[in-house]
């Protein structure tokens, strides 16, 4: 008799928040791969390099442009497809499966953000040179239809990426990249944050 | 222990010029930059016209780099708990909470338009939990790369994980990353100079996280609550 008043109490208590339930399991944080300079070293961008790739890209509005480092790296391209398997996977240990995740509350700025701690843990994790990760938000007005994203005028949130091809707009779920200069929202921008 | 809690101030605007002036600290971060004067600097530049960048295409997630990496595991994370039923909180409902405790309620930069909001518990339990993440995730200060600002990054991802983790359908939660001039000390951090700080909306209302240490305090009680110039979330 008492068993049947002490296991519901014991999965009661199992779910009180600050009950530790089991280990948080990922894939190991992404290192990207990195454009050098001349010299070999990683090839570092500043702000104004990014307000130029930003005016390359056709954004007019910079009021709402925002940088917070002084010193970014450039990423390599080609690693972007690691980039977006770790962030499926990081997703799906966490029961998010990226392809169907516009079919629930999907908020992008999480996944960008996502990419950027990433990233960013992973230098951190091999002693990386003190430099800022490449790897944005932009929230924008969708009023142009993208690819499977149509032009609904809903507010959406992508990763911006400065690699060695210039900026690209990546949206994690349907796995679109564009550059900044053929993205077809680029003039509903509402914040463009690295 | 001393923390450095710089971040770049990049471009002082017209108002943090009169600041200077005046030599009053500079509180904001946001880049401030005005068309005309970016205009001019693109043409200082040298700025081509706007290139025609790569078409629309696909990335096709390279799995197989995945394949044999080891796993990174963190220690048992609290179980997510929103609050109850009213725990959905809109950008506009965010905004009259901080119009409560303070005449300068920041700007809110966000994605989403409504967010989850966790049980009070739950944060507290879970701002224990991050200090945890220090020794396997090596996180320590550093310029530029793991400053103030990665920090709250890095306490809100987790927390968007842990919450997805945990079943939270509704939506991305009331956890944000926020800037201030830290014109007064807060749990260890000295005063001066812009900062990066979390701010929480649970179930008992705004509550501010320095992440670097896991002190946590309603906003109302939090010195430099009128000193915030914008949350992100």
């Amino acid at each position: 008799m008492k068993h049947r008043l002490v296991l519901p109490a014991i999965g009661l208590l199992a779910l009180a928040p600050g009950a530790p339930g089991r280990n948080l399991d990922m894939p190991e944080f992404p290192m990207p791969s990195f454009v050098r300079d001349n010299l070999g070293g990683m090839k570092e961008i500043g702000f104004l390099k990014f307000f130029r790739e930003l005016q390359k890209g056709g954004v007019q509005g910079l009021d709402e442009v925002e940088f917070l480092d002084t010193g970014y790296a450039v990423l390599k391209s080609d690693s972007l497809p690691t980039l977006a398997a770790w962030l499926e996977a990081a997703c799906s240990s966490v029961g998010l499966e990226l392809p169907l995740a516009r079919s629930g509350n999907y908020d992008g700025t999480v996944l960008a953000r996502l990419l950027e701690v990433a990233t960013t843990l992973a230098a951190v994790r091999e002693h990386g040179k003190s430099l800022a990760m490449p790897i944005g938000l932009l929230i924008c007005r969708r009023r142009q239809k993208w690819g499977d994203l149509p032009g609904d005028g809903k507010r959406d949130a992508y990763v911006l990426i400065e690699t060695d091809k210039g900026l690209l707009v990546y949206d994690p779920p349907t796995r679109q990249l564009v550059a900044l200069s053929s993205f077809s929202n680029t003039a509903d921008i509402v914040t463009i944050q690295f | 222990m001393t923390l450095k809690t710089r971040i770049a101030p990049l471009w002082i605007s017209s108002q943090r010029a009169a600041q200077a002036q005046t030599g009053a600290r500079v509180p904001r971060i946001r880049n401030p930059g005005r068309p005309g004067q970016v205009l001019v600097l693109a043409l200082a530049l040298g700025i081509p016209a706007v290139e025609a960048g790569i078409p629309n295409q696909r990335i096709v997630p390279d799995t197989a780099a995945l394949s044999g990496q080891p796993m990174t595991a963190l220690p048992p994370p609290p179980p997510w708990a929103s609050g109850s039923q009213t725990a959905l909180w809109t950008v506009d409902n965010i905004s009259a909470e901080f119009r409560k405790i303070t005449a300068t309620p920041p700007q809110i930069v966000h994605g989403a338009l409504a967010f989850v909001r966790p049980d009070h518990r739950w944060l507290v339990a879970y701002v224990r939990w991050f200090q945890l993440l220090g020794k396997p995730l090596n996180l320590h200060y550093q310029d530029e790369l793991f400053n103030c600002v990665n920090y709250s990054r890095c306490f809100v991802a987790f927390a968007d994980l842990l919450a997805q983790d945990g079943g939270e359908g509704r939506g991305s939660i009331c956890v944000g990353w926020a800037t201030v001039f830290n014109r007064n000390s807060f749990a260890g951090v000295p005063a001066g100079g812009a900062h990066a700080i979390v701010i929480a909306g649970t179930s008992e209302g705004l509550f501010v996280v320095e992440p670097q240490t896991g002190a946590m305090v309603a906003l109302r009680d939090y010195p430099n609550r009128d000193e915030l110039t914008e949350m992100n979330l």
